[in-house]
């Protein structure tokens, strides 16, 4: 994931903080969180898939695992003339919203899988398409005959709550995500914590979604399109937005 | 019936307990506090004073970290070097690695290698 925009309008604020947490290496474009257990000896650590309690940011560094006093082979440790722990950057605005690309399952990369429909609705409310569309997600034409790039969000399963504006044909092409903006029920992230699991949500997430940029086929929207999210839970307090 | 109704209360009866807040004001104040005093402890302290301030940002570089540098300190650094991008897309403010001035207006230049949107990668140069 990457800085997207802050709410505030204002410029990013870069802290650099210790991760010497000596277990886990910590990727870029991660969300990071001050440790509260062990917070003198830890320094910052990854957030999990679900859970990003006190957060500080996204990281801007990918750094090895260590506690040596003299960090000299891998990355992310430093060297003589200054502070040898091993650290990373961060970025601190609590208002910082995240752009994070939309990804079919927990593998990172994965194209987002196309639900076919499966028979006419004129009326444009009904969404019938194989795989079934699931209720509060958003829905948007893929490869359709007149709903290309059209989002909408479902009140039930296969059930927009405005209709389309033009008639859902026969195999009209859809992609889906399983959360809506300004939804209390925030996403999941992938394994590594670099994109979002479209297809899971979870009811414990510190991250809401603000909006999505959603692409159909002209623009590879399976493999490019991205929720915009922001911590709800952060170490420099919240930006009014609480989930 | 009576048009004032009366509340019948066995005898002994206790009214229900309140309600536990979920967090008051000045308890989340308290939190937001030690948070972030573990943030400030865990910051990283940067160039030891009186030591060089290249080397420190050189070393830097070679292992791929991000960089920040004042406006007065962006001159001496050669980005292209160490194969770094000068990020325009954002304001930055942070403390410079060179002088350990905090300053609005910084340049942050980021590793060529995480610029990009899949996974691994966290800038989208413009």
């Amino acid at each position: 994931m990457e800085a997207a925009y802050t709410i505030g309008g204002g410029g990013l604020h870069i802290k650099k903080y210790r991760t010497d947490d000596g277990a886990t290496a910590l990727a870029a474009g991660v969300p990071v969180v001050a440790d509260q257990a062990t917070a003198a000896s830890q320094g910052v650590l990854m957030g999990t898939t679900t859970t990003h309690v006190a957060g500080l940011g996204i990281s801007l560094d990918a750094v090895d695992a260590s506690t040596a006093a003299q960090v000299t082979g891998g990355t992310g440790g430093f060297l003589g003339d200054g502070d040898n722990a091993t650290h990373v950057s961060v970025i601190i605005n609590p208002d910082l919203v995240v752009r994070a690309k939309l990804n079919e399952g927990a593998t990172e990369d994965t194209a987002l899988v196309i639900s076919v429909q499966t028979d006419q609705q004129t009326a444009g409310l009904n969404v019938n398409s194989t795989p079934q569309v699931a209720d509060n997600a958003t829905i948007w034409g893929y490869n359709t005959n007149a709903n290309n790039g059209i989002v909408r969000q479902t009140s039930a399963a296969d059930t927009v709550v405005v209709a389309f504006p033009n008639d859902i044909e026969a195999n009209d092409e859809w992609l889906f995500a399983e959360m809506c903006p300004g939804w209390d029920v925030g996403p999941t992230l992938t394994t590594l914590l670099t994109q979002v699991n479209a297809n899971a949500a979870s009811a414990q997430n510190n991250f809401i979604v603000v909006e999505f940029e959603l692409k159909d086929i002209s623009d590879d929207g399976r493999n490019n399109s991205f929720a915009l999210m922001v911590m709800t839970d952060h170490s420099f307090g919240n930006p009014g937005i609480v989930a | 019936m009576s048009a004032h109704a009366h509340l019948y209360v066995p005898k002994g009866a206790k009214p229900a307990p309140e309600p536990a807040p979920i967090i008051t004001p000045a308890d989340y104040h308290a939190q937001q506090r030690k948070r972030r005093a573990v943030a400030k402890q865990n910051e990283f302290a940067g160039r030891n004073v009186g030591k060089p301030h290249g080397t420190f940002v050189t070393d830097e570089a070679e292992q791929q970290m991000g960089v920040v540098l004042c406006s007065g300190c962006s001159h001496k650094f050669d980005p292209a070097k160490y194969h770094y991008y000068l990020t325009r897309e954002f304001c930055i403010q942070g403390r410079c690695d060179a002088c350990k001035e905090h300053t609005q207006g910084a340049n942050f230049y980021i590793y060529e290698g995480l610029l990009g949107r899949k996974h691994g990668q966290c800038w989208w140069p413009r």
